[in-house]
């Protein structure tokens, strides 16, 4: 047998939510030979063979079984729980979570993504400040002002800066890093810092109070565009803006945008030497951050859960979304969470489109409840309340705190996963799939909530998510007209 | 002999990917590298000092709603202030309140770091 080597283009790498589709795979004898252009997330993600060192078939109750036997007892399983969870779905496609969302319906379960524990608060607080937001292809062709807050993207997602934010060059950013400026704020100083032209080192618990002072001084700071070449002017000189925001005892060199010159970054060379060191946030430091947001061309804030894993999650985001509502009075300026897992945001967007809402949703009334704090996976999970889990593409075992974890030890778990986790080596029964992106076709949703789809690059002897949902709604569809039979008789 | 670590110092824990445990976030979690990344916490250089610890040594951590022993490491952080990447180890430290958002305090809870003289 001939060993060629199969060469696969734009491959779409679904490890973060950057969702990069222009990796190019080498594909041997059914396995991924060599990634190239993806990042040491995607290559991890892409090269890794599956159930490496673990199960290879499904498993109930940790003995081997055939494939419909497993799904047999999955069914059974969920059709008999009086209060069932749904959780995880965030590595898998668009297509599978559809599907979950049915089953959950069907089974009156609540239904939670890892959204909840990643960028939950963040939704939360979209739905109460709104949330003025762009594509990637958009920041990348205009930004010239790119904010990191709370956010690691040389380590959580390490072609952003690369690919869409900082330096590949745009329609009107040509020079790619050299026309726009960086601004990292962040309790410590992580590798992303470093790439900064200004990096703000703030103490924890103080964001949503620097923000609240941002916001202030936006109102107070003048405007003072820079030359036509380098911006849209307004038609309003300095002093008129100054005297517009109130503030007329700043004057335009004070400002400072004005004397970096045309061509250059918001901030210049020299003046990014200054900022070598982590500034602290004093009045004079959020002026000129503030001046600067106010002065750019095109803003572009990303925050990370930096934001929304800190104390009042939901309040810092809602307090960021205000002040980038209150920028785009000045200047265009555009906010875009950093979502982490592959399609979190396809959950989110699955979710809203199928029940309203995007996250920690209940069905056990037979319509669709909202409820964070209620129907989320670590409150249900903590207060011990689930008596069946269903956890999809997720590794709950790693990522929710001790106290649910000991709940998911004490109830029958059904996992479908493509790799072995410490979630797998609890559960009741584990169902191996394909892997979406690798040996599942489907779509993935960006962090900017762009649609993308996803190549299926090997063949797997597993079927997809999506085959093993749906062959579990069957089941449980069948199970649930026997039941209602018997009742009738 | 299980000595308790005399000095102890309360630090603000931060949790967090990084490079080595995102490769290994979705699968391969059993592998050595994995569990050293996530069992290893980063201190100030000088909380190490007071704390009496060198790089590599062990250390007892404990929150309002658990406890583990870590690893310590000098790192970049600002002084009163630790990072645990994302993992198993670092979940034993969080709490399972939410404040009706469904997300626990995963950044920026108060912990205590006791110097150990046992291996973790």
């Amino acid at each position: 047998m001939l060993n060629l080597e199969r060469i696969i283009e734009n491959v779409t790498c679904t490890f973060c939510g950057c969702v990069c589709d222009d990796v190019r795979v080498m594909v041997c004898q059914n396995e991924v030979t060599r990634v190239e252009r993806a990042c040491a997330l995607g290559k991890a993600n892409l090269m890794r063979p599956r159930h490496e060192g673990g199960v290879t078939t499904p498993r109930v109750d940790g003995k081997d079984v055939p494939l419909e036997y497993a799904l047999d007892a999955a069914s059974s399983i969920l059709s008999r729980a009086k209060y069932p969870l749904i959780f995880g779905l965030s590595n898998t496609t668009v297509e599978a979570q559809k599907v979950a969302v049915r089953l959950a319906e069907l089974i009156g379960a609540s239904i939670d993504s890892t959204s909840s524990v990643c960028h939950g608060p963040g939704t939360l607080a979209k739905q109460f400040a709104g949330e003025p937001t762009s594509t990637l292809g958009e920041v990348m062709n205009r930004a010239d002002l790119v904010i990191f807050w709370g956010s690691n993207p040389a380590e959580s997602h390490p072609r952003h800066m690369s690919r869409y934010s900082v330096t590949r060059p745009g329609l009107y950013a040509p020079h790619g890093r050299k026309d726009r400026t960086v601004v990292v704020i962040d309790v410590r100083k992580t590798p992303s810092a470093r790439a900064a032209d200004l990096f703000l080192q703030i103490k924890p618990w103080s964001d949503y109070r620097i923000l609240t002072d941002l916001l202030r001084f936006i109102k107070l700071t003048p405007v003072h565009r820079l030359s036509p070449r380098n911006g849209p002017n307004l038609g309003i000189s300095a002093k008129e803006s100054g005297n517009i925001c109130g503030n007329t005892n700043v004057s335009p060199d004070q400002v400072g945008p004005s004397r970096w010159g045309s061509g250059d970054a918001l901030v210049s060379t020299e003046r990014a030497k200054e900022f070598d060191e982590a500034q602290k946030p004093t009045p004079d430091t959020l002026r000129h951050l503030a001046c600067l947001m106010k002065n750019c061309r095109y803003g572009a804030l990303f925050y990370g859960v930096g934001l929304t894993m800190s104390r009042g999650g939901s309040m810092n985001v809602a307090t960021a979304l205000r002040l980038v509502r209150e920028l785009n009075n000045f200047t265009r300026f555009v906010i875009i969470p950093m979502r982490g897992h592959g399609n979190v945001a396809g959950i989110d967007n699955v979710l809203a489109w199928r029940t309203g809402y995007p996250f920690a949703v209940n069905f056990s009334r037979g319509f669709p409840r909202f409820g964070p704090g209620e129907f989320s996976a670590v409150d249900l999970l903590c207060r011990g309340e689930p008596d069946a889990v269903l956890v999809v593409a997720a590794d709950p075992a790693s990522s929710l705190p001790a106290p649910a974890v000991e709940h998911l030890k004490k109830v029958p778990t059904v996992v479908i996963d493509p790799y072995v986790s410490p979630t797998t080596e609890l559960a009741r029964v584990v169902l191996p799939c394909a892997k979406a992106g690798i040996s599942a076709a489907g779509t993935y949703y960006r962090m900017d909530n762009v649609p993308v789809p996803v190549k299926r690059l090997v063949k797997s002897v597993y079927p997809s998510d999506e085959e093993i949902l749906e062959s579990m709604v069957t089941r449980v569809e069948s199970m649930v007209m026997r039941c209602r039979k018997v009742d009738v008789k | 002999m299980n000595q308790e670590g005399a000095r102890s110092i309360e630090i603000v824990l931060l949790t967090g990917r990084t490079l080595t445990q995102g490769s290994f976030a979705g699968h391969g979690k059993e592998c050595v590298d994995y569990t050293r990344e996530v069992n290893t916490i980063l201190l100030n250089q000088e909380d190490m000092q007071s704390l009496g610890v060198a790089s590599g040594r062990p250390v007892k951590v404990r929150s309002l709603w658990g406890e583990a022993r870590y690893r310590c490491k000098k790192g970049d952080v600002p002084r009163g202030i630790g990072f645990l990447p994302y993992g198993p180890a670092a979940n034993e430290l969080v709490g399972s309140d939410t404040g009706a958002t469904g997300m626990p305090l995963y950044k920026g809870f108060v912990v205590v770091v006791g110097a150990q003289f046992v291996e973790p």
